[in-house]
């Protein structure tokens, strides 16, 4: 589409508004595919100072601006057209609203006197993404993109992040307007919580002999991660993270002992159970976390922090609330001296006696190690970016982290096809950064033609390939609560992945046995451009410890039954 | 029975403890308020018993009156009440347990 000829300097067209609406807020990036109803901004961005990358698929370019928006902790932005282009933003949406992730989507839209006449690629996506998003416009008139767009941003960013949809009418963006003035908008205020309690908060803390936090990725989004640590650090209180919590203390701090929940360490879990206070920081209660909720830490008492008041009480009852912004209330919270040597000594003696232990038998790749020695290997900045499945937990497991942005998993949807997409984001959010993917062959297949993307804009990331030819965790759950009844799991058809990547035009090589584990990272990492390091791995390995469902997380199954 | 201890049974409409409660939602008449109001309800795991619209043109601030029956006990209305106010296009939530305790009756 051509631009129109009626513009004058002090006219403009909706698509400019909206080009002009994204550089206003800061936007360096932005990801999406183009298509029929979004043509005028896509014309008006041709001229803009945005660089737009170009995925292959529209959920790509969603979970890509939720990468760059994890990684970076600025407002991600994607892009695509309306009907199907819009739909398949949807699942990089809900796992934006899940994760809490600050992600701004634009869709076009069929003019706005066909809308709701079942045009051509019309969808009612306002309808369809009312479930998945923090909140979402309809923009009814051209004057307004401004406002709506500054709007967005600041809701996606402001208090618990989430997603935010514009839907774009065609007519409304080719229409030619005076150029409205730039909108003035208050800074966001994080809105003081109604059941605060600081001082109950100290009590509790100060009567407490096995005190235990809780850390959730509320830590990372509430930009809370020195003040965790300075409370950590104040307090010596021993800390478990969930898996959106991982790096927000570092994971070879003495006092941290790991993952929780279903596949947690052993002794983050037994300290859960022990524990006679949780100071719950900027978790939820997920099931995941919890298994079965109402044994979960059952001699603990609970203080519940989160800047979303509607998560304190939502699924254990909260001795005490501190709602409102983590920081403010963790530099705040001040108990004083503590008695619990004996506590820290305890948790001590958890973590030494369930340590891993690396040395597997045989002579194939053993995926724990493997990851173990990548993140060793890693300096920061650093971001593993991993898909859905045993390789997920895996690398939740085993893998030191230092900072949470280190550290992109679909944690609440568990969307396979993430990995990829989400490493191409964070790259482009920090050039610097060397950027991993760890990959499945399962879920890699969901977004492969986001290889296409690395080599069209050569963007560096390195992708860990850990096939054992099998959907591994599905196949782990049927073998232990279906009888050992495998149903579609085997994946023996597929592709060739070294040749894959090499028809993309990325390098690729194999690794087949344990000795070949050092050099492969040594080549893969020392690629100057993308890179896939293709490893075959034992397709009878488990994910241990794993809490059955519905059962306590005293319960950890820890080899096979 | 509190949101952590013991099993969580489903509350059929009418069951012994399962009493409707009323709420009032001020809304700012933007696109898709009430929509997005009424959605987020029976998501949370209400059943939506009764609701009434104030009359209003769009962008008028304007009263939603619902009636909502929890689906199971785990459902606590003061979460339902929190999880309503973060929606932007909300400017109150009010609970009017009494009112919908005495119409029941």
């Amino acid at each position: 589409m051509t631009a129109q000829a009626a513009i004058t300097p002090q006219t403009v067209r909706g698509a400019d508004l909206v080009v002009a609406a994204l550089e206003a807020q800061g936007v360096d990036t932005v990801f999406g595919y183009p298509g029929g109803a979004i043509m005028p901004v896509y014309d008006a961005l041709a001229h803009s100072s945005l660089r737009h990358i170009l995925t292959r698929h529209e959920q790509g370019a969603a979970i890509a601006a939720e990468g760059y928006a994890r990684s970076s902790g600025r407002v991600g932005v994607c892009l695509a057209t309306s009907g199907p282009g819009a739909t398949t933003l949807v699942t990089g949406l809900a796992d934006a609203f899940l994760d809490s992730v600050p992600v701004v989507a634009l869709t076009g839209q069929v003019p706005s006197a066909l809308m709701g006449t079942d045009a051509f690629q019309e969808v009612d996506i306002f309808g369809v993404t009312l479930p998945v998003v923090k909140h979402s416009f309809v923009v009814r008139r051209t004057e307004d993109v401004l406002d709506i767009i500054a709007e967005a941003f600041e809701i996606a960013a402001d208090g618990r992040p989430g997603p935010v949809l514009v839907d774009l009418p065609k007519d409304l963006m080719a229409a030619i307007v005076e150029h409205p003035p730039a909108p003035v908008r208050p800074q966001p205020a994080i809105r003081a919580g109604a059941c605060s309690d600081m001082a109950a908060a100290e009590t509790l803390i100060r009567e407490a002999r096995k005190p235990l936090l809780y850390i959730g990725g509320g830590v990372q989004m509430g930009g809370a991660v020195r003040a965790v640590r300075a409370f950590a650090q104040r307090t010596q209180i021993p800390s478990v993270a969930t898996l959106k919590g991982l790096g927000a203390i570092p994971t070879d701090d003495a006092n941290f002992l790991g993952m929780l929940g279903m596949h947690g360490l052993k002794a983050a879990n037994l300290a859960v159970q022990t524990c006679d206070l949780l100071i719950n920081v900027g978790a939820r209660f997920d099931d995941r976390a919890t298994g079965h909720l109402e044994s979960f830490a059952p001699h603990a008492r609970v203080i519940h922090m989160d800047v979303d008041t509607a998560e304190i009480s939502k699924l254990r009852r909260a001795d005490v609330g501190l709602s409102g912004g983590l920081a403010a209330n963790l530099f705040a919270l001040d108990p004083g001296p503590l008695d619990i040597t004996d506590w820290r000594a305890e948790t001590a003696t958890l973590k030494s006696e369930h340590a891993w232990d690396y040395a597997a038998p045989g002579t194939g790749v053993y995926a724990p190690k493997l990851l173990k020695d990548l993140s060793e290997r890693l300096d920061e900045p650093m971001v593993i970016s991993c898909d859905v499945g045993q390789h997920q937990m895996w690398v939740a497991q085993h893998c030191r982290f230092r900072r949470p942005q280190s550290h992109l998993s679909s944690s609440g949807l568990g969307t396979m096809g993430f990995g990829l997409p989400a490493a191409i984001g964070a790259q482009l959010a920090d050039p610097d950064a060397t950027v991993v993917c760890v990959s499945g062959d399962g879920s890699i297949m969901m977004n492969i033609q986001e290889l296409a993307t690395l080599n069209r804009y050569q963007i560096p990331v390195k992708i860990v390939l850990l096939d054992n030819s099998m959907l591994g965790m599905v196949r782990q759950w049927q073998d232990l609560f279906f009888d050992g009844n495998r149903s579609e799991v085997d994946l023996w058809d597929n592709p060739d992945f070294v040749e894959l990547a090499r028809a993309f035009r990325v390098e690729a090589f194999r690794v087949e046995r344990r000795d070949e584990v050092d050099p492969g990272l040594d080549r893969l990492l020392a690629a100057q451009g993308p890179a896939l390091m293709h490893v075959k791995i034992d397709p009878a390995e488990n994910v241990w410890p794993l809490v059955p469902p519905g059962r306590s997380n005293a319960q950890m199954l820890e080899d096979a039954l | 029975m509190s949101a952590h201890t013991g099993t969580i049974p489903i509350l059929a409409p009418g069951e012994a403890g399962a009493e409707p409660v009323r709420l009032e939602l001020r809304m700012t008449g933007a696109e898709g308020c009430a929509v997005r109001a009424l959605g987020l309800i029976v998501r949370r795991g209400w059943y939506l018993v009764a609701a009434h619209l104030q009359p209003g043109l769009p962008g008028e601030t304007r009263t939603l009156t619902v009636d909502v029956l929890r689906r199971d006990e785990a459902r606590a209305v003061e979460t339902l009440k929190r999880q309503l106010e973060r929606l932007y296009d909300l400017d109150a939530v009010t609970i009017l347990d009494d009112a919908a305790k005495r119409e029941a009756a």
